[in-house]
């Protein structure tokens, strides 16, 4: 039986001629998992808002054809009502969770349909069973993880004992941790529910889908069992899909499975030996820093990092092992309240550990996970000269360079808070580079980014380290890691604990809750053929 | 004394009667529930509405108890703890929110929420419910009039607006030489609805000077007794209108932009 | 030359009320200090224990008895009110914040106050005839209302004053800062009020500290940019603003960016299937929530006796 019929739909968002999602039929028969993937953009989340109501009950816009949840018009109904039927999980687990204590997120659903404390109870014990957060129970919501924070948010949709789930980008803002939780719940969910996954990290998903459906310019364009995926590996690629390599190779040999082990063995046997990646040795150390931080009870940070000019080196670790912390300590952004910290940071030898900001920018700059907070100037030319203007400096090649790099001429008169967040985050990069720092800190800049904006990200980052910028970024994904980063840093309870090429790190990083890219199981053993100096 | 921190004085040297206020204030809810009943009231509002004001009473409250009371300083005429720079903020606040939301009743209903989280954070609920009910009715009311008069276009913001940004694309010369300022004003003043939304941010900025009559004239010795100085309420209104217009139209400019940032 | 110094002095004295709260506030505070002051943080001491509608009443009657009695017993009232802040959560660094707080509107309310008060109103408010000209102030200070002397009674008026307001700021705070905000609106759903109010509140309050948290930021990046590069140290507070008032459009933006899925969150889950909705966890009314509302009850009272003896007297406000 099919739960989900979709005939005819056409959706325009309100006051935009294009249409922003065309599809002619799909179904979704009971108990089936799909994987919906695309690039950011494609008209994704368009489809799901048109299954769980949000369009067009609370989004606007001119909608014709039809969505049919068992039979019933989604039109006709009202989003609470569906919400019986269908529960949702969003990509940002803190915006979705709105109680302060943990169980009363997880009841807000049931109280909401009207239940007595009785069948709250239930249906709490039933989700809390499956999502397994016991432990968080007790909790406060604003001092759980990000990846705890979408437990949370899962077991409060769970709460509503929905049939169909769908999960919207439900790992693109968490650690690996979380992810992984994330992904064994869903394991446990095939043919229990009806599962719509949309999800960048294809093949994570591939355990638990029996099908992918993937959209493009507001179309399906390819709606597959996932046993044909191999198949059509080079198509999803034109999509802007991530594929892992070993998909790519079993692809390219005929094989019928893309295990590591054995891919990286038939590449062997066929005598195809892969690339590492360039690791750059870069100039002489730039960046000496070495931090202690402390909160009331114990010390999260005590670490110490070097970095070489020209260089990209970036920092990886669990949940809480300090590396937010870190990066605010060698900024001087930590709060003197919540913290006891001291900190020695050099800079070509010029100590700046006791300077103010102001002082401080002159020699370290920042891009910070929310970067639109930094965007406060009405042109992005104005945005982009900022720092220039303020510290009194005049450099009309930089500028040019900058704009260049990051493709800013067509968009200089733009409002910057009016861009999409790829440019956003282009802008913001360019604005904090154009003041002749030469040490740039990024805080988890790959969080949310699809597979095409991470690898402009990375291009970039290359770019800007052969300008002579050196590199800091703290980040979740190990794939980037292994194709951009010049060194590896793992942070772990608060200490650096290995710092060098990343091929030696991923060797060891398991043992810190990180798992190595599959990219560098297929290379594993391999030497370093290229080795750039700078 | 009276119920909750209430004098409860109603004739007081120099004070408004009692009688035309309770005229203002019925006449104020006829009004309400007769415009409710015709446009359907509360349930026009989806939730996304009440996120917006919950947010934008969050920001009123920073605003008018933490950050505008240190600004107040600054301001010669800031003789009562009510009218000021935080006064500045929720002006500019409130109808930003107004500008996104666009629906009669977000005025009172934002007053009402700011009211109630004032009532959290700074007040501690005293001199409740009167305030309430007195700032939803005038500065609340007076948002909402004005929504229903530009039929929900309020400061030219048209439901029809880009949904999504969309960025037009400039010369792609080099030339990193900014326009002045003067050439950007005069831009933007070339646009009608600009200017139209500037004109209603500064009318409507306007008649928020006069609440503080009301309440200066009737509710400060209706709450806490003494006299009314007349003389004292002209200049404080007088000397304000010239900052609310400015205000009011400043936030226009912004209602304007975020409406365009955020697709609304 | 004696009219200039004059001004000059004027100028100085009237800056001196623009400036000390101000370099309190974000000198001796910041940004994270208002945040940690408007923040519930979980602990379990006195306050945390009270139901939420007592914290209410707590309030209530402070300012009941604040503006019904003698201006020092409001005084006593905010300093035992402020040390009481020390049972809280980092107890230490609440009082230090408390203080600065107090201090920068004993300051502000008095400068506010005292230059503009007319003489007839401390005649009546301080009952003396007699008043202490402390300072003449330029003519033309009256355009902004001045009276033409700034006199001890117009300062002494002033603090009076202050307390009035301190004092209900000072125990408004203690309901934000030992109170989720689930338990507040909880306190409010039982008032009847509706819910999808009451769900606006919530996000409210869950907004409040973000507010903090996301100016904060915005600024600091704003100062690691180069804002106030090469200034002197002194003007940092100035600079601060500037960023200030930079970073409201900013936050506003990134807080409303989050709104629409806020919305999906609740809508999706069931909110306002009903007109009605339960609550699940309850917050009852202990022994103690019973015998603390009689003992605000009896402040109250023994304040109205007090000033039907002649004991209390209200300060007029000038409207």
């Amino acid at each position: 039986m099919n739960v989900i019929e979709i005939d005819n739909l056409k959706f325009s968002y309100l006051g935009q001629d294009e249409t922003a999602l065309e599809v002619e039929h799909l179904s979704i028969a009971e108990g089936e998992s799909v994987l919906i993937t695309g690039k950011s953009g494609s008209g994704k989340s368009t489809l799901i808002q048109c299954i769980n109501g949000i369009i067009p009950h609370v989004t606007a816009g001119r909608l014709s054809g039809s969505v049919r949840l068992k039979g019933e018009d989604v039109s006709g109904m009202t989003v609470a009502g569906i919400s019986r039927t269908v529960g949702t999980l969003l990509q940002d687990p803190e915006r979705q969770v709105l109680n302060y204590k943990v169980i009363e997120e997880i009841a807000f659903g049931p109280e909401n349909l009207n239940c007595n404390r009785d069948e709250i109870e239930r249906r709490l014990h039933a989700a809390v069973d499956q999502t397994g957060i016991e432990d968080l129970m007790e909790r406060d919501t604003d001092t759980l993880s990000g990846g705890e924070m979408q437990r949370v948010a899962l077991t409060s949709v769970m709460a509503m004992e929905p049939e169909i789930l769908i999960l919207d980008e439900p790992t693109s803002n968490i650690d690996p941790e979380g992810t992984e939780r994330i992904f064994q719940f869903l394991h446990k969910q095939k043919g229990k529910k009806t599962l719509l996954v949309v999800e960048h990290k294809v093949e994570r998903a591939l355990p638990f889908v029996d099908r992918i459906i993937v959209v493009d310019s507001g179309r399906i364009v390819l709606d597959i069992p996932k046993e044909n995926m191999l198949e059509m590996v080079q198509t999803l690629l034109d999509k802007g899909i991530e594929i892992p390599e070993e998909f790519l190779y079993a692809s390219k040999l005929g094989l019928r499975t893309a295990d590591v082990e054995t891919v990286r063995s038939e590449l062997f046997r066929a005598g195809i030996s892969l690339h590492s990646h360039a690791r750059r040795s870069g100039g002489g150390d730039i960046l000496e820093a070495y931090s202690t931080v402390r909160v009331p009870g114990r010390t999260i940070v005590d670490a110490a990092l070097k970095a070489r000019k020209g260089t990209i080196v970036a920092i990886m670790g669990k949940n809480g092992a300090g590396k937010s912390t870190f990066l605010n300590s060698m900024l001087g952004l930590l709060g003197k309240n919540e913290f006891t910290f001291s900190s020695t940071i050099k800079v070509d030898g010029v100590d700046i550990s006791e300077s103010d900001l102001s002082t401080r920018g002159t020699y370290v700059t920042y891009l910070p996970q929310s970067f639109d907070l930094m965007l406060i100037n009405r042109t992005v030319e104005r945005e982009v000269k900022y720092s220039m203007k303020k510290r009194r400096i005049r450099n009309d090649e930089l500028l040019r360079t900058i704009f260049d790099v990051f493709a800013l001429y067509e968009i200089r008169a733009a409002d910057p808070l009016r861009l999409s967040m790829g440019q956003r985050r282009r802008v913001s990069m360019a604005s904090i580079l154009a003041s002749e720092v030469r040490i740039v800190l990024m805080d988890e800049p790959t969080s949310g980014q699809d597979f095409y904006h991470k690898d402009r990200l990375g291009k970039e980052l290359r770019m800007i380290t052969e300008m002579g910028y050196t590199v800091i970024v703290v980040t979740h994904d190990a794939r980037f890691v292994y194709r951009y980063a010049d060194e590896l840093a793992i942070m772990h309870d608060g200490k650096i604990v290995f710092q060098g090429l990343p091929e030696d790190g991923f060797e060891i990083s398991a043992q810190y809750g990180i798992l190595p890219p599959s990219d560098h199981f297929l290379r594993r053993n391999e030497k370093i053929v290229e080795s750039v100096a700078i | 004394m009276g119920f909750n921190g209430i004098s409860g004085l109603v004739s007081e040297p120099g004070e408004i009667p009692w009688e035309l206020m309770v005229l203002y204030f019925a006449l104020a809810l006829l009004f309400v529930f007769w415009y409710g009943r015709k446009e359907g009231g509360l349930s026009a509002f989806k939730t996304v509405d009440y996120v917006y004001i919950g947010i934008g009473a969050a920001f009123t409250v920073v605003w008018e108890f933490f950050i505008g009371p240190v600004l107040d300083r600054f301001l010669p005429s800031a003789a009562t703890a009510y009218i000021g720079f935080g006064f500045f903020g929720r002006i500019f606040i409130i109808f930003l929110i107004a500008g996104l939301v666009r629906k009669v009743g977000t005025g009172m209903l934002s007053m009402f929420i700011f009211n109630l989280l004032g009532d959290i954070f700074h007040y501690g609920f005293s001199g409740e419910p009167i305030y309430t009910i007195y700032e939803t009715l005038t500065y609340g009311l007076l948002v909402d009039i004005a929504i229903a008069f530009t039929h929900g276009n309020l400061f030219g913001i048209e439901a029809s607006a880009d949904k999504k940004a969309t960025v037009k694309k400039t010369d792609t010369s080099k030339n990193l030489a900014e326009p002045r300022m003067r050439e950007r004003v005069f831009a933007a003043l070339h646009d009608r609805k600009t200017v139209l939304g500037i004109f209603t941010g500064g009318v409507l900025g306007m008649s928020w000077s006069l609440p503080g009559v009301m309440f200066s004239g009737f509710f400060a010795p209706f709450l806490y007794g003494g006299y009314v100085s007349w003389a004292s309420i002209l200049f404080t209104t007088v000397s304000f209108i010239p900052g609310d217009i400015v205000l009011g139209a400043i936030a226009a400019v912004v209602a304007m932009r975020v409406a365009r940032i955020l697709g609304q | 030359m004696n009219y200039i110094m004059d001004s000059i002095i004027s100028w100085f004295i009237f800056l001196f009320g623009v400036a000390a709260p101000f370099y309190l506030i974000l000198g001796a505070i910041g940004i994270g200090g208002f945040r940690e002051i408007t923040k519930y943080e979980a602990h379990d001491s006195f306050y945390y224990r009270l139901n939420p509608a007592i914290k209410i009443v707590f309030s209530v009657a402070v300012m009941i008895i604040a503006s019904m009695m003698i201006w020092w017993i409001g005084a006593v009232l905010a300093l035992g009110i402020l040390a009481s802040y020390a049972s809280l959560k980092n107890g230490r660094r609440k009082v230090f914040i408390g203080s600065m707080f107090l201090i920068s509107i004993i300051i502000g309310t008095t400068w506010s106050y005292a230059p503009l008060t007319p003489p007839s109103i401390l005649f009546e408010a301080l009952r003396s005839q007699n008043l202490l000209n402390l300072w003449k102030w330029p003519s033309y200070f009256a355009v902004m209302g001045y009276q033409p002397y700034l006199t001890l009674q117009g300062l002494i008026y002033g603090m009076q004053i202050s307390f009035r307001f301190a004092a209900v700021t000072i125990a408004a705070l203690i309901l934000v800062m030992t109170t989720t905000p689930s338990q507040i609106l909880k306190a409010l759903h039982k008032l009847r009020i509706p819910d999808p109010i009451v769900f606006s509140l919530m996000v409210a309050m869950k907004s409040v500290p973000m507010v903090f948290q996301s100016l904060d930021a915005s600024v600091k990046m704003q100062m690691l940019r180069g804002l106030g590069s090469g200034r002197r140290k002194f003007l940092k507070p100035i600079f601060l603003l500037i960023a200030g008032i930079s970073a409201i459009v900013p936050t506003i933006v990134h807080l409303m960016r989050g709104a629409k899925d806020i919305a999906i969150s609740a809508d999706t889950r069931g909110f306002r299937a009903y007109n009605h909705r339960t609550y699940f966890v309850d917050i009852p009314m202990t022994r103690t929530d019973y015998y603390m509302l009689a003992v605000f009850l009896a402040g109250v009272g023994v304040a109205g006796i007090m000033l039907a003896l002649g004991f209390g007297r209200a300060i007029p406000y000038i409207s």
